[in-house]
């Protein structure tokens, strides 16, 4: 039987899943190459790990929501990820359903239950 | 020291990953890993050592494991497909499992003169069936349309009440109608001889004429059991299609109980040919009654049900 503890780690992975890509995202409306967008989103509270952040950004860009390109900096050469136009058209309608949701919850939370 | 350690990882990464975007994948994460280790390098004052970069490449995961993360597929079989697939698993592990427990039972009674040896292990035929429905849910999950199984009708819906074949029971008529299907066809075969003492038995040419008959009995009845298993709304065709079986059934055994002989036993126990045969002829008068009495059941059960007598929920 998981304890108490692997329960809310399962949960709470859970429900960081679907944030992550909005905070992703939402980082993305300015260029970034993978390591600075990590620095980023840690330095707002979101920490995610190499493993998880690489294959999203292909997946997003496979899915039209981001461009990208190699450039080199700092004698690297680096791959450059930006928000694509579909995927501002897409984020602004997560970001109306994150607000929607995240008001709802709230209300949830907070109010008395019936 | 850094680099090469760094390269071997990449390296082992890049041997998982899909060719066409290997190079690409394994550019992006160099600069990751480097960018990362000058960053630690920089906060330390110093560069790492082998154990602090062994440390550093072991959080950033398994190769296979982050290789693994770039495959489109990251399921064998998907939480759509998975309650299709395990419902698939366990109806056909009953049904293998039905079979064997009666040949086995069968085997047992008569003596171990049924003959299994030609069958497979039943551990085998599991591992198979099991290999072979996942692999058929995995390639659906894969390239077919998962969302199309889960597409039902609520007037399909079976009876809530009333007395209905269990699942069980419907499986493992079904089974047990495929293994006599496949016998009757010659694409299974059962030892008939027992060769210690000479005995051979086998079916009289009389069972010949009516080959086709009961070849067609024996597809209507499994077919009316998977009627009654896919489709439990369907209680009138179930209906007919067992009072049509079982007309057939009476009229082809009516056929043979005309016959002198049913099986043609030769070795030393020829002498009992006669107690054989009538065993086989009283067996075959009962089950022509059965076949009769079924059909009629189910015939009254219908016409009360067309009288409106009877509701579809005790159907």
């Amino acid at each position: 039987m998981p304890s108490e503890a692997d329960i809310f780690e399962t949960l709470r992975l859970e429900l960081r899943r679907g944030s992550l890509i909005l905070a992703v995202l939402g980082q993305l409306r300015a260029e970034h190459y993978g390591y600075t967008l990590r620095k980023a989103l840690a330095e707002a509270g979101v920490e995610i790990d190499e493993g998880a952040l690489y294959p999203m950004l292909r997946r997003l860009e496979d899915q039209g929501l981001l461009t990208s390109e190699w450039r080199v900096e700092e004698r690297r050469n680096k791959r450059f990820y930006r928000l694509s136009a579909e995927g501002e058209a897409v984020l602004g309608r997560l970001v109306e359903e994150w607000a929607g949701l995240n008001a709802s919850v709230d209300a949830i939370l907070k109010g008395t239950p019936q | 020291m850094t680099e090469d350690l760094i390269d071997r990882y990449l390296a082992a990464v890049a041997r998982e990953l899909p060719s066409a975007k290997r190079a690409d994948i394994t550019a992006e994460l160099r600069d990751e890993l480097m960018s990362s280790v000058e960053g630690r390098e920089e906060a330390l004052g110093r560069p790492l050592t082998e154990a602090e970069l062994g440390a550093a490449l072991s959080d950033f995961g398994n190769p296979l494991v982050v290789a693994g993360r770039y495959q489109r597929v990251q399921h064998l079989i998907g939480p759509r497909v998975f309650p299709f697939w395990w419902a698939a698993v366990r109806a056909t592990f009953v049904v293998i499992a039905a079979v064997y427990v009666v040949l086995i039972v069968l085997d047992l009674i008569m003596n171990q003169r049924l003959g299994l040896g030609g069958l497979p292990s039943p551990t085998f035929v599991l591992g198979f069936a099991f290999g072979a429905v996942t692999l058929g849910f995995a390639l659906l999950d894969w390239f077919g349309k998962p969302e199309t199984m889960a597409r039902w009708r609520p007037e399909r819906l079976p009876p809530a009440t009333g007395k209905r074949r269990s699942r069980f029971e419907l499986l493992t008529e079904i089974g047990m109608g495929t293994v006599f299907l496949l016998w009757w066809t010659g694409a299974i075969h059962f030892r008939n001889t027992v060769p210690e003492i000479g005995l051979r038995i086998d079916l009289a040419p009389v069972w010949d004429r009516f080959y086709w008959w009961i070849l067609a009995y024996a597809v209507v009845e499994i077919g009316s059991n998977v009627v009654a298993l896919v489709r439990p709304d369907r209680a009138v065709l179930v209906r007919w299609m067992v009072i049509w079986r079982s007309l057939l059934g009476a009229t082809v055994l009516l056929g043979v109980i005309q016959a002198e002989r049913f099986l043609v036993v030769t070795g030393p126990a020829g002498k009992a040919q006669a107690m054989f045969d009538l065993w086989m002829r009283v067996g075959i008068a009962v089950t022509i009654v059965v076949f009769v009495g079924r059909a009629a059941t189910e015939a009254w059960r219908l016409y009360q049900y067309e009288r409106g007598m009877r509701t579809p929920v005790a159907l």
